[in-house]
């Protein structure tokens, strides 16, 4: 028992669920597009490949399902029939069902989700497509477009096809080329420059001494037109071992019987085969359904090779399966991307990454306790050069650091397009259900952000575009009336700005009715009407909590249902959200987030004897303000600043810090704001910024009002980090 | 037989005794930061190596008067089901191994203290030691009642 099955299971609900989101997302491009076909085909491949690794795991209802959705596809594939609704729907809640079951699985369970219903419907269409098309459809007369160069590779001639396939099964023998990663990309590039990858049989005579002379002998003379990529068994194996046969991997601009002459040209050699290398996966994936497209359709100097491959193919001389790679470069790109994703990329427990974030963190403080050492020094002994020494390194590991830091940093950004990738589907869901027409354009998303951040930012922006769609954009029927074109165009974008990342969900709907905003904030006692607001103050409203209760919104075309709920996260996170809005013409919402929660700038401020770390991103500005200007308004203290009064809180009650309180003339005041609100946190001093290490707190310490976190200091002392929003919700209610 | 073994430790006249198994490591008393507004008996939290652990005065959690620190004070940096913090005491003893049958069930009014936090009472000898129950130290809800 060497191998956990749990291990297997969490590779096939990783691969699987990428998969069923692969799907998902196809069958709304698809819907899209139309008649698609490869895109269909790779859904079908999907379809497949999910079907099969649910079979290998034992996942029945799985199995079924996806088995019928392939029938279903393949339907499609064969152009036996053609792209409806009905069947996205249909597609669509199978995607919906094997979610279901994942989760189940992936919680341990049994699966108990009914889907019998869906099979039904699948075999229905499938079934009743079929009648449709009275002609028995060899694909060759199938009425598919084979328009463009990348749709020709679907077109199946499945007579040819199987017979190739037999012969394959017959003569080819599976080797297992186990392909380390460089070999894996030397592939890939090959291909990519429009190289052809062989697999190259080599079979010895009868008692050849010397095998691996010969071995390297072909070798030598393969390199001359091309590059050896891998050859198995190794020489060295050959050698020791009773093979006379090996395989090599071959990449080259060569034809194949060319290659062919050359082996069989060494001595010794009885039979030489040389193939088209088709990757395990590739092969499982049934692209070898596509090979004999290179047959027919090929453009004319790729033609020329293709035939040659079927003749010999039928001479059994030289055995040319299908390369999908090489039958079309949508295809070639998209097999060569799966292999070389699987390579590139490895899953890393988050804990584990966490723990090196944390060490990173902790190396970057203890850097910055030898430049202090060695600043101290220097002020002891200047004339050392020793002292000298230590600073030139302190300042080289400070460069390191940041670059290890930075590095260490990305590991946690993940593209944003993993959020909005889920999108699509709710507005197009959205659509079908209320009859309004909606594009959803997405921008962006390959922007990066940090995975705790993209995490909790999925469900206010599910939030935030549900209300366009719902209130925001208008049925076609008035877009056409007040002449905007019959389709809403909702606009999802993404992308740096700074330090932080912009995030704007826009639509070109109605706009809010600030009218009403305005009134229903009066009827609910929100504003008074001695308060001026100007339009943006009023579109703000409706994130004011006492807004959200659904019924009195939704009559409006405003956004009010839980947009409170929107604000506090997009705070929570250290960001900010704005709404732009014009009648008649639509609304942007624009939310500012900081691109990591790990790291953020702070302004380290002294109160009595403590030190407290302000987040710089919400510090508007500092001001030294004498005591006597204060005004005890409804027992607060405040301070006019500019003709507005910002209320103060004072660290020192609110902390209960029993210090003795030094009474200075003059105190400082660190005005602090976020959104619209503002307050001043009174100080003792300002000791300068610098960039900290968020660390928690941990759960027995957790959810102290006004704090949000620690850091650790220079100095080694842990420092805590003020919450801004909670103070100024603090404050801010109790006035 | 089974025995345990013990980490001793001393607050005013009392001796006491937690399990070695939960002690990660003894430390001396570094700056500690004060949390406002958290429970009266957390000391405050400090850097443990770049994690920031909370630290519970012993003293403050069994009622019993402050004392001033000395150059004994030590932490005990306590490890129990994955979570980590320290509990300051007046100096650390010994490390000693307890027979299961020197172990007595807590005396309904335990030296004054609090019974929650007490396993039992260990005898060497004269002495008396009292073992403590970690999970009830920090958190102060009663968790799942143990059966020791």
């Amino acid at each position: 028992m060497g191998i956990d099955l749990d291990d297997f299971l969490e590779f096939y609900l990783l691969d699987s669920q990428e998969q069923i989101e692969r799907l998902g997302a196809g069958l709304l491009d698809l819907e899209r597009s139309g008649e698609n076909i490869s895109l269909i085909n790779d859904l079908f491949r999907s379809a497949h490949s999910l079907k099969g690794a649910s079979g290998t795991m034992g996942f029945t209802p799985i199995v079924e399902l996806t088995h019928a959705a392939e029938d279903l596809l393949d339907k499609l594939r064969q152009g036996k029939m053609s792209v409806t609704n009905d069947i996205i729907d249909v597609l669509l809640a199978v995607t919906d069902k094997v979610k279901l079951m994942l989760g189940q699985v992936e919680k341990r369970m049994n699966i108990t989700v009914d889907f019998f219903d869906l099979k039904s419907q699948m075999k229905m269409l499938t079934e009743t497509g079929a009648l449709a098309e009275t002609a028995p459809a060899g694909a060759n007369s199938a009425p598919v477009n084979r328009v463009t160069h990348n749709e020709n590779i679907i077109n199946i001639k499945e007579i040819i096809n199987n017979d190739i396939n037999q012969r394959k099964t017959e003569v080819k023998k599976a080797v297992d080329f186990k392909l380390l990663t460089e070999e894996q990309e030397k592939v890939c590039d090959a291909l990519s420059v429009g190289k052809y990858v062989y697999r190259i049989d080599v079979r010895l005579s009868q008692n050849t001494m010397m095998k691996a002379v010969r071995a390297v002998m072909v070798i030598q003379r393969l390199e001359q037109l091309g590059d050896v990529v891998k050859i198995t068994p190794t020489v060295e194996e050959l050698e020791s071992n009773e093979d006379n046969e090996f395989y090599i991997l071959y990449s080259t601009n060569e034809a194949p019987e060319d290659i062919q002459s050359d082996v069989l040209e060494v001595s010794d050699i009885d039979e030489a085969m040389v193939s088209y290398f088709v990757s395990e996966e590739a092969e499982t994936m049934k692209i070898s359904d596509l090979e004999d497209t290179a047959v027919e359709n090929l453009t004319p100097t790729e033609n020329g090779t293709a035939q040659v491959k079927v003749e010999d193919a039928a001479a059994e001389k030289m055995i040319v399966p299908m390369n999908a790679s090489r039958a079309g470069d949508v295809s070639t790109t998209d097999g060569q991307k799966e292999g070389s994703n699987q390579v590139h990329t490895i899953r890393v427990d988050t804990a584990r990454m966490d723990n090196l974030i944390n060490l990173v963190g902790e190396m970057v403080i203890t850097r910055t306790r030898l430049v202090k050492i060695g600043q101290d020094l220097q002020a002891v002994n200047p004339s050392e050069p020793l002292v000298a020494n230590l600073n030139e390194s302190n300042m080289y590991l400070g460069r390191l650091m940041s670059d290890l830091q930075e590095s260490v940093m990305r590991l946690r950004m993940v593209p944003i397009g993993t959020v909005f990738s889920r999108y699509p589907r709710l507005v197009r869901d959205f659509c079908r259900k209320t009859g309004k027409k909606i594009d959803l354009v997405i921008k962006g998303e390959e922007t990066e952000l940090d995975k705790t951040v993209i995490e909790l930012i999925g469900d206010p922006l599910t939030h935030i575009i549900r209300n366009s769609v719902d209130h925001g954009i208008e049925t076609p029927e008035e877009r056409l009336a007040i002449g905007k074109p019959e389709a809403g165009t909702i606009t999802l974008n993404a992308y740096h700005e700074g330090n932080h990342i912009a995030i704007i969900v826009s639509d070109d709907g109605g706009g809010l009715n600030l009218e009403k905003i305005y009134e229903k904030a009066l009827a609910k006692g929100l504003i008074s009407k001695k308060e001026e607001l100007s339009e943006k103050d009023i579109a703000n409203l409706v994130f004011l909590p006492g807004f959200s209760t659904a019924d009195q919104v939704t009559d409006i075309s405003g956004r009010g249902v839980g947009m409170d709920v929107v604000k506090k996260t997009i705070t929570s996170l250290g960001g900010m959200i704005d709404i732009r809005t014009e009648k008649g013409q639509g609304t942007s919402m624009v939310i500012m987030l900081p691109l990591t929660l790990a790291i953020i700038q702070a302004l380290l401020v002294g109160v009595g004897e403590e030190t407290y770390a302000v987040p710089l991103s919400s510090v508007l500005e500092t001001l030294l303000v004498k005591r006597n200007e204060f005004k005890a308004v409804g027992g607060i203290p405040m301070v006019q600043l500019r003709g507005n009064t910002l209320p103060l809180i004072s660290l020192k009650d609110k902390f209960d810090l029993t210090e003795h309180e030094q009474l200075n003339e003059e105190v400082y005041i660190v005005v602090v704001g976020l959104g619209d609100k503002s307050i001043g946190i009174i100080v003792d001093e300002l000791l300068g910024q610098q960039e900290v290490v968020i660390k928690s707190l941990g759960e027995f310490l957790n959810g102290i009002p006004g704090i949000a976190g620690a850091t650790i200091l220079g100095d080694g002392k842990v420092t805590l980090i003020l919450d801004i929003a909670s103070l100024i919700q603090d404050i801010l209610i109790s006035r | 037989m089974a025995e345990e073994q013990m980490v001793t430790f001393s607050l005013g006249t009392e001796e006491f005794g937690v399990d070695i198994m939960k002690v990660q490591e003894i430390i001396r008393i570094p700056p500690i930061t004060r949390v406002p507004k958290a429970k009266s008996y957390v000391e405050g939290v400090i850097n443990l190596r770049g994690i920031v652990i909370p630290i519970v005065n012993l003293r403050t959690r069994f009622g019993m008067p402050s004392a001033v620190e000395t150059d004994l004070s030590r932490i005990i940096v306590l490890q129990i089901e994955g979570k980590v913090f320290g509990i300051m005491v007046d100096s650390v003893a010994e490390v000693l191994r307890l027979n299961d049958d020197a172990i007595e069930p807590p005396p309904p009014i335990a030296l004054g203290m609090d019974a929650n936090f007490i396993r039992g009472v260990g005898k060497i000898g004269e002495r008396l030691l009292i073992l403590l129950k970690l999970d009830q130290i920090i958190g102060g809800d009663a968790q799942h009642e143990q059966t020791a």
